[in-house]
């Protein structure tokens, strides 16, 4: 029991780009994801735009008739699962199915499906629906899906925590390797671009008016985006003998309910502080030595002034001396994806010794007054990383990755 | 792997609010199962209303799927003694369900379509999430700890108590309220019909000829406590969690019959986890809902580990298919029928959805007192 879980592949489907070669070259090349939406009439919005994946061809990754078949959050979770495993250099249909599993994570779902559903049975009624549509609607067909390709019958399950749902997800995946359930699994998260959420976030005004400035005074809120983050894991024993690249280790995770407010934070950042807290805890490593922080910094007022809160709580005095960044500055913020897309950040970031600019950041804030990587990649080894990701409802995840050899601390 | 035990239970079921009116329902073997708003035959919750259990406080921040949880969750709390208790911070929440608020957020869509992007209800965009209903409870609660949904199609209760065993075990939460629920929505009733999953009438779980299931609601949580935190406050002990499979069978998606063997399987992991021969499990409270080709996979499952003389209850003959609920539900039936004269030492409850999602639970009977230590 109690094996050493290490990433040995990853799939990408971002703003940035499809592929981790991509979206790395551009996170550290500090490039935006922001793009005019092109998915629905924006002419009731002041605001145009957000971070879209661009140039996935479902029918070309899928075959036609199952691009047909599935949603996007679906395609988007088939498609990065092929692209994680061919980077982890394994053949799913080589591995001993029953002791492969898949746990995924998402915020609203296949929301393009529901979208079209209420429309159409508003319009002509629900028996107008369609069983094709109806049929990609449910969030438990989305790992479903996945394991069903490969043939997987070990554990399946959708963790739907919103904006953390890629954290909560490769949290339970890497329990399953750890007791010994499962040898592989395929963890992550998918969102599409979702409307109900634009539409959402435009009512509660927490949207930038231009671009998303994470930590910046002038920072106005986030950009909806999309994409999809997928997470090859298995154990340490395992990967070392069939000479897998090990891109990380994952040490630990921490899970807190903020039990304050549906949509905002807890002031104080007290459940923020608790599952930083936990994380570091059950990583069995300590504060201080924690090297980077990919933070959840979604660039709105609230959000990144209370994380900065929480991370002085946690580090204390060093507080100053760690980077910190927000990806979502360029990517954009897909929803439950983007928890399973900074997951990734932290396993590059340990496997190339980059970290990832805040970007976008224009003026210091006396309330963030931590190093946040401002606009320029940095170059430096590192050894022990955390991601922290927090959701509507108050729920809070966060991650800590090592790197395979940490020496001592 | 300290023990798990369960010491408490609460529900919202077709036969009303409280584990007194579902078990005399059920020992009664009443059917729940009328024409119901949608105008075919389904376990609905008539007349529900949480006002009297929750008060007006909240109320209208929460949808109607969320009232079931928060209803039965405070139940399971009531039942535990730990209803306004000190130290709920340090408690988890997992909520299972296969749709959660699906009509909110169709309800969100509706009113953006109607009335414009501008002149939705921002109050209403927090139900959106699925995690909306687990995150109401912790909210309503001061419960802490992890905040987890599952989603495991007609098996997100049972498999929220198999995730929630594995949290406890690795040391997140030593007290957490675990079950399922769902309701019947527009969407949901209208994927079903749409799919042909839907009995016209009575539906008749384990009947080759069974032609769908009579869908139902409910909401059903258990206290799921550590041992040595349930020792520590002095818990009554109601039963104990002594072992679960969790399996993903991917014929269905593939439009494939179901398979045989990755449900022995899924049966098999749960008794080798509880340390148990099959001999020791004399009965089962089944996944059966009127799917023919399902509940005709889970007999031969059963029969291939068993034998022939296992004794079997098909409580969706009574209750419908409540979907997320069913596990959790079945789970609170096994909890109770463990503690009556005469009961079994050990129940084996099964969920094997059409969505390919299978798990099996095994639930012991509480040790007498002097086993557990010096009470």
């Amino acid at each position: 029991m109690s094996q050493r879980v290490v990433i040995t592949g990853l799939g990408v489907l971002s703003s940035l780009g499809i592929g981790h070669e991509a979206f790395w070259e551009g996170l550290l090349a500090g490039r935006s994801g922001i793009f005019e939406i092109p998915y629905f009439d924006l002419s009731e919005f002041e605001i145009h735009r957000g971070g879209i994946v661009r140039g996935f061809e479902p029918e070309r990754v899928l075959g036609p008739e199952l691009a047909q078949e599935l949603g996007r959050a679906t395609q988007f979770a088939l498609a990065a699962t092929q692209m994680a495993f061919r980077d982890a250099g394994l053949d799913p249909a080589r591995l001993n199915a029953e002791r492969v599993g898949v746990s995924l994570g998402t915020s609203v779902a296949e929301s393009m499906a529901i979208e079209r559903i209420t429309e159409l049975s508003l319009r002509e009624g629900w028996d107008a629906v369609p069983a094709d549509l109806l049929r990609q609607t449910p969030g438990y067909s989305i790992p479903g899906r996945v394991a069903a390709q490969h043939g997987f019958s070990g554990v399946n399950r959708l963790l739907p925590t919103a904006c953390s749902a890629g954290n909560y997800a490769i949290g339970d995946a890497f329990d399953q390797i750890r007791l010994g359930r499962t040898d592989v699994m395929v963890a992550g998260a998918a969102d599409p671009f979702s409307q109900i959420a634009f539409v959402g976030f435009h009512k509660l005004k927490s949207m930038a008016s231009d671009v998303s400035r994470p930590f910046s005074k002038d920072r106005t809120g986030m950009m909806v985006a999309e994409g999809a983050g997928i997470m090859i894991l298995e154990s340490y024993e395992r990967a070392r003998a069939r000479k897998a690249i090990i891109y990380a280790e994952i040490l630990g995770y921490g899970l807190s309910c903020d039990a304050h407010h549906m949509t905002s934070p807890h002031p104080e950042g007290t459940g923020a502080f608790s599952a930083m807290e936990q994380a570091v805890r059950h990583a069995g490593v300590s504060a201080r030595e924690i090297d980077y922080i990919s933070a959840h910094g979604t660039g709105t007022p609230l959000n990144d002034r209370v994380e900065t809160l929480a991370i002085k709580h946690l580090l204390g005095e060093r507080a100053r001396e760690v980077p910190i960044s927000s990806v979502k500055s360029m990517l954009g913020h897909a929803m439950g994806a983007a928890s399973a897309l900074e997951a990734i950040v932290c396993a590059l970031a340990i496997h190339t010794g980059s970290i990832p600019p805040t970007a976008n950041y224009q003026e210091p804030d006396p309330q963030c007054d931590l190093d946040y990587v401002p606009n320029e990649a940095r170059h430096v080894p590192l050894r022990v990383a955390m991601s922290n990701s927090f959701a509507f409802g108050g729920n809070n995840a966060s991650l800590v990755f090592g790197a395979l050899e940490r020496g001592e601390p | 792997m300290s023990r798990l035990f369960i010491t408490g239970t609460g529900v919202v079921s077709p036969y009303g609010i409280g584990t007194a009116s579902f078990m005399a329902g059920l020992l009664a073997q009443r059917s729940t199962i009328q024409k119901g708003r949608f105008g075919f035959p389904a376990a609905e919750l008539n007349d529900f209303d949480p006002l009297p259990s929750l008060g007006a406080k909240g109320l209208r921040a929460i949808d109607r799927v969320t009232a079931m949880i928060l209803v039965a969750l405070q139940e399971a709390l009531r039942e535990a003694r730990l209803e306004g208790a000190e130290g709920l911070g340090e408690a988890g929440v997992v909520v299972g369900t296969a749709f959660s608020g699906l009509d909110s957020i169709i309800g969100f869509f509706t009113e953006r379509l109607r009335e414009g992007a501008h002149f939705v209800t921002a109050s209403r965009f927090g139900n959106v999430v699925l995690n909306a209903p687990a995150s109401h409870a912790s909210l309503r609660f001061g419960m802490s700890r992890l905040n987890s949904t599952v989603v495991s199609g007609l098996a997100s209760g049972l498999d929220a108590i198999a995730y929630a065993s594995d949290k406890v075990n690795a040391g997140y939460s030593p007290l957490i309220l675990v079950g399922g629920a769902d309701e019947l929505s527009h969407g949901n009733v209208a994927l079903f019909r749409q799919l042909g999953y839907l009995a016209e009438r009575e539906a008749r779980p384990c009947d080759p000829q069974g032609k769908g299931f009579n869908p139902g609601e409910g909401s059903a949580f258990l206290v799921l406590e550590e041992e040595g935190h349930a020792r520590e406050r002095r818990a009554e002990i109601l039963a104990e969690v002594a072992g679960y499979g969790v399996s993903f069978d991917p014929a269905p998606l593939r439009n494939e019959p179901p398979t045989v063997a990755i449900a022995v399987r899924t049966i098999r992991e749960a008794l080798a986890s509880a340390g148990l021969a099959p001999a020791e499990v004399s009965t089962a409270f089944v996944s059966a809902n009127g799917m023919a080709a399902f509940d005709a996979m889970e007999a031969q499952a059963l029969a291939e580990v068993f034998g022939p003389d296992l004794e079997t209850l098909r409580l969706k003959q009574w209750l419908g298919e409540t979907m997320g609920a069913s596990g959790a539900l079945a789970a609170v039936y096994a909890v109770k029928c463990l503690n009556a004269p005469e009961a079994p030492r050990a129940i084996l409850v099964n969920a094997f959805s059409y969505s390919g999602h299978y798990v099996s639970l095994i639930l012991r009977a509480p040790s007498k007192p002097g086993l557990l230590g010096g009470e």
